[in-house]
């Protein structure tokens, strides 16, 4: 009983394994485009456009609209906060496999 | 879940050598140094061998500067308008130093073990001269143990791949040099450390001197092929995956 009140504790920003994959794939980089994310995730644009908004919304991610050249280039990266809450995330989950 | 995070942070990780420039680029520079060390050796004492070893030099010197920006010039225009840029975290200077600590400290302790080899007496200096034979092999371990590294950060099999190819070399040019040692005796390094060099000890100098140009060379032209082969294998596996990815 006590593991699954500690299961209802759980970041449901982050609980969604779309969102999950897009934050993993961000902590392990300084920044990463649109487009790459598009082609890890295997999401559509405007699902992934709305997984992002969400995150950023939350304050765990960054998006940066700027150009390279003449085309436009959308950077995505994790602030502090999303890095703590990845982190504190894996950890609950870890620890809630353990006890289950 | 965690397994499936681990997945794809390693697959980010792998995104910079997923495209195989790298090695395609690296393999090519690698491949043309050894060709034009091994030529240099073979015209040596010739105006030719005096050209090929200005060439090395030249070569050597424009290949480490220009690379990094050929790499990345080549990346901007061919990866990642199809497939997304990434930028990696840059290494903080506590970070750097902590990982260049113990190559500068091996590499310095390395030095004065020879220098003080040299001096102790004739049988250390044997030994400091008998290292000459083995730097090649030096390279060629320090190159596996790279490539092993990045294979277990990036689970790519073709660095697991480049480190075995690099050891095996390793060991077919160890077993190529042993009979050169039989050139050392003692007799060889007898005397002061840093007086004049005998005309006998000078001729044994050149062989082992021959010997390691023509080691560094073949060890530069088979790590610098399998890097090649490596890099077009990543690159036709790379576009397949795109291929795939835009029909679906």
């Amino acid at each position: 009983m006590c593991a699954l009140r500690d299961h209802t504790a759980i970041d449901r920003v982050l609980h969604e394994p779309a969102r999950a994959v897009i934050v993993a794939i961000l902590d392990a980089v300084e920044s990463a485009d649109f487009l790459y994310l598009l082609r890890e995730t295997g999401l559509t644009k405007g699902n992934l456009s709305a997984h992002l908004a969400k995150l950023e919304a939350a304050g765990y991610i960054t998006i940066q609209k700027t150009f390279r050249g003449k085309l436009p280039l959308t950077l995505c990266s994790l602030t502090p906060q999303g890095k703590q809450a990845f982190a504190d995330y894996r950890q609950q989950l870890a620890e809630f496999i353990a006890k289950t | 879940m965690d397994s499936t995070i681990v997945k794809v942070q390693q697959r980010t990780r792998a995104y910079w050598f997923a495209d195989g420039l790298n090695e395609i680029l690296s393999g090519t520079f690698a491949l043309i140094l050894g060709v034009l060390i091994l030529l240099k050796n073979h015209f040596q004492s010739t105006s030719l061998g005096e050209f090929f070893s200005i060439t090395v030099n030249i070569f050597l010197l424009a290949g480490a500067l220009s690379m990094p920006v050929l790499l990345r010039r080549a990346k901007e225009h061919i990866t990642y308008p199809h497939s997304g840029y990434v930028a990696y975290k840059a290494l903080t200077r506590s970070e750097r130093v902590k990982q260049g600590l113990p190559v500068i400290m091996s590499f310095l302790l390395f030095v004065i073990l020879i220098a003080i080899s040299i001096l102790v007496s004739a049988q250390t200096r044997l030994w400091a001269m008998a290292m000459i034979i083995w730097l090649p092999e030096l390279m060629g371990i320090v190159a596996g143990v790279i490539f092993l590294r990045l294979a277990q950060q990036t689970g790519l099999l073709r660095q697991a791949v480049l480190s075995g190819v690099s050891f095996v070399t390793v060991v077919w040019l160890g077993w190529r040099s042993s009979p050169l040692l039989g050139l050392l005796s003692l007799k060889l390094t007898e005397g002061s450390g840093w007086g004049v060099m005998p005309a006998q000890v000078g001729a044994v100098m050149r062989v082992l001197m021959m010997s390691l140009y023509n080691d560094t060379a073949f060890l530069l032209i088979i790590l610098g092929c399998a890097a090649l082969i490596s890099g077009v294998v990543g690159r036709l596996q790379y576009l397949k995956e795109r291929h795939n990815v835009r029909s679906a």
